[in-house]
């Protein structure tokens, strides 16, 4: 059955985030009530907290199981990967920079009551908000391509890549078709690469999450991504249907349009699915 | 009457290359009655072979009463001021934000208790580590679960973390069941209770492993069943209680 492999260090997984990067990311999420961030903050914040959330699901003691292993490319101006595909413990030792957060514990004191005990946490980050210049989709899903066949060549057995695209317009260079469909292609033994598409409000239309297909979608960008994003395996469906509080029919594919930020937070927490095992 | 003696056969998670595993077992003979206790720490919670350790101690030791006695909610809290104060204590310093964090959210782990006394047994389960009844080699009866397609990714589990107005976090089931001299009980944590539950598979050889004086046989039985992907690769314990 494809989508079944355990995610571990001998086998482990693939998360590839393709970020827009793009001038109109510094607008704000158009969220009813309460105050607007802007989307690439917005983002930014849920990338670095599921990157922290998968190295929390993976420590083990002092060690931290390279169950997974990451990428990053963003597209503003033009596509880029910086680093390579990383393990979570590389990650963990090599953040973009760190920030010192103030935290009140509450520590054991012995006696069967607690004591409230301020400590400074550093919490490692790894994406910062970036808007700027057109949107390349094209050009990412092509980095993207190159990056993921090079990857799944050398993880044959492994549960297959999980790529978030994350944007809020159209791509300036081209028809993101191909690439998105030449991502699908990609895969290990155990199904094709899973493609998650989220467009994000710019206050314009309804949202839509999780669709079969592209019919009744006017919009042929819209449609682009619909089609090009993967009908979720079971695991996540339910995952989906669980956060959503709705039923969703086989073929639901890992599509949001018009999403918030909330649905940012929960796509992202229903790609990951794997990594919860 | 000289008491049987369990039989325990344990394999960690592949990639743990080693270290021992979350699953943590105890046994408490008493002159009348034994009883047993398997919890399967989640990895992906903090310091849960620590947790797993303290409820199967309190869980072969202790004797517990039924859900809804008050008493087990003072010993599980209890056991969480004792898993708190021990994972705070092993804290490297300075501590990784990680580590912190996986404190604050604390660790989960299941649990299997079964008391036997003369013909009878009991179990009271929270999560999906299994008993398994075998007689004569078939399987007779198997508590909480009955078949394979019942283990899911978030079974229920017992959390470390204090809260107010709760012990378990949900009531745990309870089972009892008739015994005959020669009857093995068999407490395994998932990965291998669901194996045993898929009827269309051949029956794990439970006789190569008690009477086979290979010590290995376990061991090279759970590789090639993770090979075969036949067998989740999960921490895999197994306790034997052959019935008096």
């Amino acid at each position: 059955m494809p989508y079944s492999r355990q995610l571990s260090s001998s086998n482990p997984g693939c998360i590839l985030f393709l970020l827009d990067q793009s001038g109109s990311m510094s607008g704000g999420f158009a969220e009813q009530g309460g105050p607007s961030i802007p989307k690439a903050q917005g983002v930014a914040d849920c990338v670095n907290r599921l990157i922290q959330e998968l190295i929390l699901r993976c420590q083990q003691g002092e060690a931290i199981r390279d169950r997974i292993h990451v990428g990053i490319i963003t597209y503003g101006g033009s596509a880029q990967m910086p680093q390579a595909f990383r393990s979570l413990s590389e990650l963990n030792a090599q953040p973009l920079r760190e920030e010192s957060r103030t935290k009140i514990v509450q520590v054991y004191d012995g006696s069967g009551g607690t004591t409230p005990q301020t400590i400074e946490v550093k919490f490692p980050i790894w994406c910062d908000p970036v808007a700027s210049g057109g949107t390349p989709m094209c050009g990412a899903l092509d980095l993207a391509a190159e990056r993921l066949k090079a990857w799944a060549d050398a993880h044959p057995s492994s549960f297959p890549p999980i790529v978030f695209n994350i944007t809020d317009g159209e791509a300036t260079d081209g028809d993101p078709s191909a690439g998105l469909g030449k991502v699908k292609t990609l895969g290990t033994d155990d199904g094709s690469a899973l493609v998650f598409n989220l467009l994000l409000s710019n206050g314009h239309g309804a949202s839509l999450h999780f669709p079969t297909d592209g019919n009744g979608v006017n919009a042929a960008p819209l449609r682009t991504l619909i089609e090009g994003a993967s009908p979720l395996p079971e695991a996540m469906r339910q995952r989906a249907a669980q956060l959503y509080e709705t039923p969703l029919p086989e073929g639901s594919r890992g599509v949001v349009l018009n999403g918030s930020i909330l649905d940012v937070v929960k796509l992202l927490d229903i790609g990951s699915t794997p990594a919860n095992g | 009457m000289a008491r049987p003696a369990v039989s325990v056969f344990a394999v960690p998670k592949a990639e743990r290359q080693g270290q021992p595993s979350d699953d943590r077992y105890a046994v408490c003979g008493l002159p009348r009655e034994t009883r047993l206790a398997l919890s399967d720490g989640a990895t992906t919670t903090s310091e849960a072979g620590l947790w797993a350790e303290l409820l199967a101690r309190a869980g072969a030791e202790w004797r517990w009463p039924w859900a809804l006695d008050p008493r087990l909610h003072q010993r599980i809290q209890a056991l969480r001021g004792i898993w708190g104060q021990e994972g705070w204590k092993r804290l490297p310093q300075p501590p990784p934000w990680f580590r912190i964090e996986g404190l604050e959210r604390g660790a989960w782990a299941t649990l299997l208790m079964v008391k036997i006394k003369e013909d009878t047994w009991w179990a009271q389960a929270v999560g999906d580590t299994c008993l398994l009844h075998l007689r004569g080699g078939q399987l007779i009866q198997s508590f909480p679960y009955t078949s394979s397609e019942e283990f899911q990714a978030a079974p229920c589990m017992v959390g470390s973390l204090p809260r107010e107005g709760e012990a378990l976090g949900t009531l745990p089931l309870r089972a009892k069941g008739k015994c005959r001299r020669g009857d093995l009980l068999l407490l395994a944590t998932d990965a291998l209770a669901k194996r045993w539950l898929q009827p269309e598979i051949e029956a794990p050889p439970l006789e190569d492993w008690l009477e086979g004086g290979d010590p290995m046989a376990f061991e090279d039985w759970v590789a090639r069943e993770r090979a075969a992907h036949r067998l989740d690769d999960d921490d895999t314990t197994l306790m034997v209680y052959p019935c008096p």
